[in-house]
C-alpha cells in the first residue's frame, strides 16, 4: 500500500478557496472567520493556511503563504508562539490527548481525531486565550487564534469570547471552526465571516483512496460512503484492518437486531457492566458513528431526490422511510452524547438500542 | 559549538534565566535555554513567551555556534559539578559536558525553534535611576487588577504627560498614581502598559550596586537592561481607561492623620473585621477617628480611637482594611491627607508634605456601611 500524500489545502472546496484566497491576495482577511462543515473536510487545514498567510514573512503579499519561511514552517509544526490553536480535549487527560491531537494534525491536517473520553473546551482556556491575545505579539507581527469545534464551548464561554471578537485586540485574528454552527450563539456567528466547507462527493474520496491508499474498489466506495464526505474520516476508516472492521460493524448491527430484546439486554449487561471503557466501548462508538453517517448521508440524498438513496443497504436493518431514518439518526446522536454523561453506560446503551428497535418495529 | 566556561559563573547565570523558564508543555522549546557561543562570550537566554531573559558570561570559545538544551536539567548538572572549568561540546544538538573526570551528555533542540523576539531599536533607549524606577513600581504594583475581563487593567500604565511622567495602576476599587517630574518617555513613547510580572522581575534583579536601568521602548515590547542581564517583556494592548475621569475634584472634607499611626490601628482593628469584606469603619470627628470592626463569626468587636485633624462635618465611612494598608505603606513617614466627600464616594489620599503631595496620589473606594 502506498502512503497517502496530503490533499491540497482546499481539496474540492472551490467556494471556500476562492473567498479566502481573494481576501488574502489584497490583504483584506477578516478579523474573525467561522469555517463551517462536517469533520474531515479540511477546516483545520484551511485555518492553518490562514494562520500561515497572516504570519508569513514573505514580503510579497500575493505569495503568502510561502510555506517555506520560518513563520509558515512553525505554524505547520504548531510551534509558532503567536499561533494559538485551541481544541476540545478530555479534561482528565488533557496534556497527553492534546499532544496526540496536535501530532495527528501535524502529520495530516485533515485527520479526524477521536478521544475515548468526552472532549471539553473549558472556560478557563478561553479566558487564557483572551488574556494572551490582549498582549502584544511575541514576534512583533500578528496573533492568530484558532478555536476548533467551537460549538463545544459552553454558552458562558461563548459570551466571554463574543466581547473579544466584537472588538479584537490589535493584530489579533480569530478562526472558529464548527461542524454544528447551530450550537453557537447567533451573536458569535454574526460577528464572524462564515465560510462553508461542503462534504466532498464520495466518488472523489473513493477515487483518491484507490489511487493513493491502494484500496480495492468495493472497499474504497464503502469507506467513502461512510466518511460523511470528509477525507479525514475516510482515512480513519481506511486503515489496514478495514476488512475486519467492516465485518465487525456489520456483525455488530446484525447481532443487535437479530436477537430478542431479553437476550440483547443480557448481552449489553454482560459486556458493559464493568466500568472500564475498553475495546468494546470503542467498537460501540464506531458502530454508532458508522450507522449515523449512513443514515445521514442517506437522508440527505433522499431530500435531494438522489436516486442513489439506499436505505435498504444499511448494515443490519432496513429503514422503511425518510422520517424513520431521521428519527433513528437522532436516537443515535442522542445515545452517543448520553454515553458521555454520568450515567451507567449499559443503561444508556440499552436505551438507545431499545429506541432504535421500536422505530424499526423489531419485536 | 565548543567552549569552556567557569562553572560558578555558568551556575549563577543559569539560575537567573531559570526565573522565566516555562513549565508549559505545549511548546517544548520553552523548557530549554538557548546557548550561543560567539567571540569570547557565551550568551544564555530563556523565555516563557511573556518574558525573556538573557545574559552573557566570558567563555573560551573554540568553535562558535548555538543550541538549546532543557534548562532545568542542564542547570542541575552544572550545579553539581566540581568548582572548575566546564568544557562543553555540542555536535548536531547533542551536548557533551565535561568536568574533571565526569562526562554528561544530553540532547537539545535546534535554536531555530526558539522564539525570535522583535528587535528593540537602540535609538529608543533611555536610562533611568534604579531608585526612581523601584519607587514608581513599588508604589503602584499593589493596585494592579487581576480581573481578566478588563485586560488593560492587568498592567501598569506608564504615561508621558508634558514635562512629567506617570505610572498608574487600578483595579476599579483603588488607584495609585506616581508622578515623576522628569519625563523620560519624552519623544519615545506616549504610553505603554507593562505586565506587573515583568516589573516585579526587574525589581528582583535590582541588586544594591545597580544604580541605573537601561530601557528600550520597542513597538511591541519593552527591554530592561539590569546590570548585565536583559529582560524583555511583551506589552499589554491598550487603550488604558481614562483614569483621570475617576479622580474626584470636589472632595472638600480634609482628614489629616499620621500614616504609621493609622496603619498600625487599622491593622489591629482589622483582626476582628468581617473575614470576607475586611471592613473597618472610620467614624471621623473634629479631632479623632474611631476605627471599629465586627466579626459575627467569632462574636468579635474591635474599637480604637486615634487623633487626627479634620475639617468638615462628622462622617462615617467604611474601607477594606487591606486596601488602606496597601496604600499607607507606600507613603513616606509623616502625615497623609484623606480628601473625603461622602460616605459612598472615593477618597483621595496624598502626602501632607507640600513637596511630596503631587508625586503620589491614591484613590480608594469605600464600602457601603450597613444601616
Amino acid at each position: 500500500m502506498t502512503e497517502s500524500a496530503q490533499p491540497p489545502v482546499f481539496w474540492r472546496q472551490p467556494a471556500a478557496e476562492r473567498t479566502l484566497k481573494q481576501a488574502a491576495a489584497v490583504s483584506r482577511l477578516s478579523r474573525a472567520y467561522l469555517l463551517v462543515g462536517p469533520d474531515g473536510v479540511g477546516k483545520w487545514a484551511a485555518a492553518q493556511w490562514l494562520a500561515q498567510t497572516l504570519l508569513c514573512r514573505q514580503d510579497n503579499v500575493r505569495q503568502r503563504p510561502c510555506g517555506t519561511c520560518e513563520g509558515c514552517r512553525r505554524v505547520a509544526t504548531g510551534t509558532h508562539p503567536d499561533w494559538h490553536a485551541l481544541f476540545p480535549v478530555p479534561s482528565s487527560t488533557a496534556e497527553e490527548d492534546a499532544a496526540a491531537f496536535l501530532a495527528a494534525k501535524r502529520d495530516d491536517p485533515f485527520a479526524v481525531v477521536r478521544f475515548k473520553k468526552r472532549p471539553y473546551l473549558g472556560m478557563e482556556r478561553i479566558r487564557d486565550l483572551i488574556t494572551e491575545l490582549n498582549k502584544t505579539s511575541v514576534e512583533g507581527g500578528r496573533k492568530v487564534a484558532l478555536i476548533a469545534s467551537a460549538e463545544q464551548m459552553a454558552g458562558e464561554s461563548q459570551t466571554i469570547l463574543l466581547k473579544t471578537i466584537e472588538e479584537p485586540p490589535p493584530d489579533a485574528h480569530f478562526i472558529l471552526t464548527s461542524a454544528d454552527p447551530g450550537r453557537l450563539l447567533p451573536t458569535v456567528v454574526s460577528r464572524c465571516q462564515m465560510v462553508r466547507f461542503h462534504p466532498v462527493d464520495p466518488a472523489y474520496i473513493a477515487e483518491r483512496l484507490i489511487a493513493e491508499r491502494g484500496l480495492d474498489t468495493d472497499r474504497a466506495h464503502l469507506v467513502a460512503e461512510l466518511s460523511g464526505g470528509g477525507w479525514g474520516n475516510a482515512l480513519r476508516q481506511a486503515g489496514d484492518d478495514a476488512e475486519t472492521w467492516r465485518h465487525l460493524m456489520l456483525e455488530f448491527w446484525k447481532g443487535a437486531f437479530a436477537v430478542g430484546t431479553g437476550e440483547l439486554l443480557t448481552q449489553i449487561d454482560g459486556t458493559f457492566r464493568p466500568r472500564g471503557r475498553g475495546v468494546g466501548f470503542d467498537l460501540l462508538l464506531q458502530a454508532f458513528d458508522v450507522w449515523g453517517l449512513c443514515l445521514r448521508r442517506d437522508c440527505e440524498r433522499s431530500v435531494a431526490g438522489d436516486v442513489r438513496a439506499d436505505r435498504q443497504r444499511l448494515p443490519g436493518a432496513s429503514v422503511p422511510d425518510l422520517e424513520t431514518g431521521w428519527t433513528c439518526w437522532r436516537i443515535l446522536q442522542n445515545g452517543r452524547s448520553t454515553l458521555y454523561v454520568n450515567v451507567a453506560e449499559r443503561h444508556a446503551i440499552a436505551g438507545t438500542f431499545l429506541a432504535l428497535r421500536e422505530q424499526l418495529r423489531i419485536p | 559549538m565548543k567552549f569552556s566556561v567557569n562553572r560558578n559563573l555558568l551556575t549563577e547565570r543559569l539560575q537567573s534565566v531559570l526565573a522565566v523558564v516555562s513549565t508549559r508543555t505545549t511548546l517544548p522549546i520553552l523548557g530549554n535555554v538557548l546557548l550561543t557561543a560567539e567571540g569570547e562570550r557565551l550568551l544564555l537566554a530563556a523565555t516563557d513567551l511573556d518574558l525573556s531573559m538573557a545574559g552573557s558570561i566570558p567563555a573560551k570559545v573554540t568553535k562558535a555556534g548555538g543550541t538549546t538544551v532543557p534548562a532545568r536539567t542542564f542547570a542541575e548538572i552544572v550545579r553539581e559539578l566540581p568548582d572548575d572549568d566546564v568544557q562543553i561540546n555540542v555536535n548536531n544538538h547533542r551536548m557533551e559536558i565535561k568536568s574533571g573526570r565526569g562526562v554528561y551528555r544530553m540532547s537539545g533542540i535546534s535554536p531555530e525553534e526558539f522564539p525570535r523576539l522583535p528587535a528593540a531599536p537602540e535609538q529608543n533607549a533611555v536610562t533611568i535611576p534604579a531608585d526612581e524606577l523601584r519607587s514608581m513600581v513599588q508604589r503602584t504594583l499593589y493596585a494592579v487588577s487581576n480581573d481578566e475581563t478588563r485586560p488593560a487593567l492587568n498592567g501598569i500604565l506608564w504615561q508621558a504627560n508634558g514635562g512629567s511622567m506617570h505610572m498608574v495602576a487600578t483595579d476599579g476599587h483603588r488607584l495609585a498614581c506616581v508622578t515623576t517630574p522628569a519625563n523620560r518617555l519624552a519623544g519615545l513613547k506616549d504610553e505603554l502598559i507593562i505586565p506587573p510580572k515583568a516589573l516585579s522581575l526587574v525589581l528582583k534583579m535590582l541588586a544594591d550596586d545597580i544604580s541605573e536601568v537601561g530601557i528600550v521602548f520597542a513597538e511591541k515590547n519593552v527591554v530592561f537592561r539590569v546590570g548585565d542581564m536583559v529582560i524583555t517583556s511583551r506589552l499589554i494592548e491598550g487603550p488604558y481607561p481614562n483614569y483621570r475621569q475617576v479622580i474626584p475634584s470636589g472632595n472638600d472634607k480634609l482628614l489629616k492623620v499620621d500614616a504609621a499611626t493609622l496603619a498600625a490601628a487599622v491593622r489591629r482593628v482589622a483582626v476582628l473585621s468581617n473575614s470576607l469584606t475586611r471592613q473597618v469603619k472610620f467614624a471621623v470627628t473634629q479631632d479623632q477617628i474611631e476605627l471599629s470592626a465586627t466579626n459575627q463569626d467569632v462574636g468579635g468587636e474591635a474599637r480604637e480611637t486615634i487623633s487626627c485633624q479634620y475639617k468638615g462635618d462628622d462622617l462615617e465611612i467604611g474601607y477594606n482594611a487591606h486596601y488602606v494598608l496597601d496604600m499607607l505603606k507606600n507613603f513616606d513617614p509623616g502625615d497623609v491627607v484623606f480628601q473625603l466627600a461622602t460616605s459612598v464616594s472615593a477618597a483621595l489620599v496624598q502626602s501632607a508634605d507640600e513637596a511630596q503631595k503631587d508625586k503620589y496620589l491614591c484613590l480608594v473606594m469605600p464600602l457601603r456601611l450597613a444601616d
